[in-house]
């Protein structure tokens, strides 16, 4: 690598190193989520989790599952899931049946922008 | 050097749709990574600094070129965005030894005027100038401006059919590049006479159009399948891309490269690799690299140079 090249090497490097400070500032992309995006569950879950890339707040979230039927499920959320989490938990008022089940949300985000998503997963018989 | 999309659109600004407070490169689910090569089709605080190229052959046979440039756009209002662009470059292995200098500035602005969250489509108009004699004049930049309109689209596939297709995307761009003079006279010696004789220099408008294809592995994980892959590798889109330039008269051939490579799109920034493969003679001798480190103002300063002058 010439001169050129290591000057701008080292260019990236410092601006990494000064960007990691920022790291709270950003929009809010899905990590990781329970049920996942896909996935099959011999066992029917007790509820849905959501992590985040950031905090979200939570009083403006929204978080709908819908099941084969079409009917939206009714959530319940946990006493401790109010202002800003990474995390967003909802249980489920009654047990899943067999079928596939569609997931979608949309966030706010620390950093004052909305994203959203949706995924199925499914619960055999 | 690839001119940023310039001047006011006042009147097709009253065109505009609506647009949430989505961000940069959001239409609905789908997250447009900001490619190295080919211009974003939506507007964004962003800042791209640098971004290296590494060449053979693409101005001059036989010249390796090394450059450094940098794009700075910025909203002034959630709509419209303002840039200015610039580059320093060195090269070497032609007649003339090491030359190193400036190229010409760019400055523009983009309008977006359509995001259609639920179809992942967005689409901008642009206008933009390469600032004559910005440069450095050693390095043979033109001495007048040249402008470009350009017309910029982007589609995500998330509502195909199929599973597979769904993390993909597209982005493309076409415009016209206007050189403001249309002949430059010179004088020159013959060297069988000896004799000064003037030599003109056309300049010709041309046609810049091109495009992306991306693969969303942050879009698979979230909203089609988890994959099971660690997070770094879940923000890693492979990404293709094709910048040409054809002259609309004269005898020269279109020019233009072929990029493939990744995008790491991280929290406040991203970062890009990718080969340039000429996609002629004229357009280089040998695959070059090209690499960029990107910042999204609007995560990291989202209270004051990364929001819009005017919302």
């Amino acid at each position: 690598m010439n001169r050129l090249g290591k000057a701008a090497a080292l260019a990236i490097v410092l601006c990494l190193a000064a960007l990691s400070a920022s790291e709270a500032f950003a929009h809010a992309a899905l990590l990781h989520a329970s049920p996942s995006a896909g996935q099959t569950l011999s066992v029917p879950p007790k509820g849905i989790s959501i992590e985040f890339s950031t905090k979200v707040d939570l009083s403006k979230m929204e978080l709908h599952v819908t099941a084969p039927s079409g009917t939206e499920l009714a959530l319940v959320a946990p006493e401790l899931q109010t202002g800003m989490s990474t995390t967003v938990i909802r249980g489920f008022k009654s047990a899943l049946a067999a079928g596939t089940y569609s997931v979608r949300w949309r966030v706010f985000s620390v950093d004052g922008h909305w994203t959203r998503g949706d995924y199925t997963f499914t619960v055999e018989g | 050097m690839r001119i940023v999309p310039i001047l006011p659109f006042a009147a097709v600004a009253a065109m505009c749709c609506s647009l949430s407070a989505a961000g940069h490169g959001y239409a609905g689910k789908r997250f447009f990574t900001a490619t190295i090569l080919v211009e974003d089709p939506f507007v964004a605080d962003e800042l791209a600094l640098p971004t290296y190229t590494h060449r053979k052959g693409g101005e001059e046979p036989g010249v390796t070129e090394d450059e450094f440039e940098f794009e700075f756009a910025k909203r002034i209002t959630p709509l419209l965005a303002f840039s200015i662009e610039g580059g320093w470059s060195r090269e070497h292995g032609g007649e003339e030894g090491k030359v190193e200098g400036f190229s010409n500035l760019g400055v523009g602005v983009k309008h977006q005027l359509v995001l259609d969250e639920d179809d992942e489509f967005v689409a901008s108009i642009g206008a933009g100038v390469e600032l004559g004699g910005t440069g450095s004049e050693h390095m043979g930049v033109e001495d007048f401006n040249t402008y470009e309109a350009t017309v910029y689209v982007g589609k995500g596939f998330g509502s195909a059919g199929a599973n597979w297709v769904k993390p993909f995307a597209v982005t493309a761009f076409a415009g016209l590049s206007i050189p403001a003079r249309g002949k430059t006279s010179f004088e020159t010696i013959d060297p069988d006479t000896l004799d000064p004789v003037t030599e003109e220099e056309r300049h010709v408008t041309h046609a810049v159009y091109g495009g992306t294809l991306q693969y969303s592995l942050a879009y698979l994980h979230a909203n089609v399948e988890d994959t099971g892959l660690p997070d770094w590798a879940n923000q890693i889109t492979p990404v293709i891309e094709l910048s040409l330039d054809s002259p609309l008269a004269g005898d020269e051939r279109t020019t233009g490269s072929i990029n493939p490579g990744l995008i790491w799109s991280g929290q406040g920034y991203q970062i890009g690799a990718e080969a340039v493969i000429p996609i002629n003679r004229d357009s280089g001798e040998s695959v070059g690299f090209a690499v960029q480190l990107h910042f999204y103002l609007d995560d990291l300063f989202p209270n004051s140079l990364g929001k819009p002058l005017f919302e």
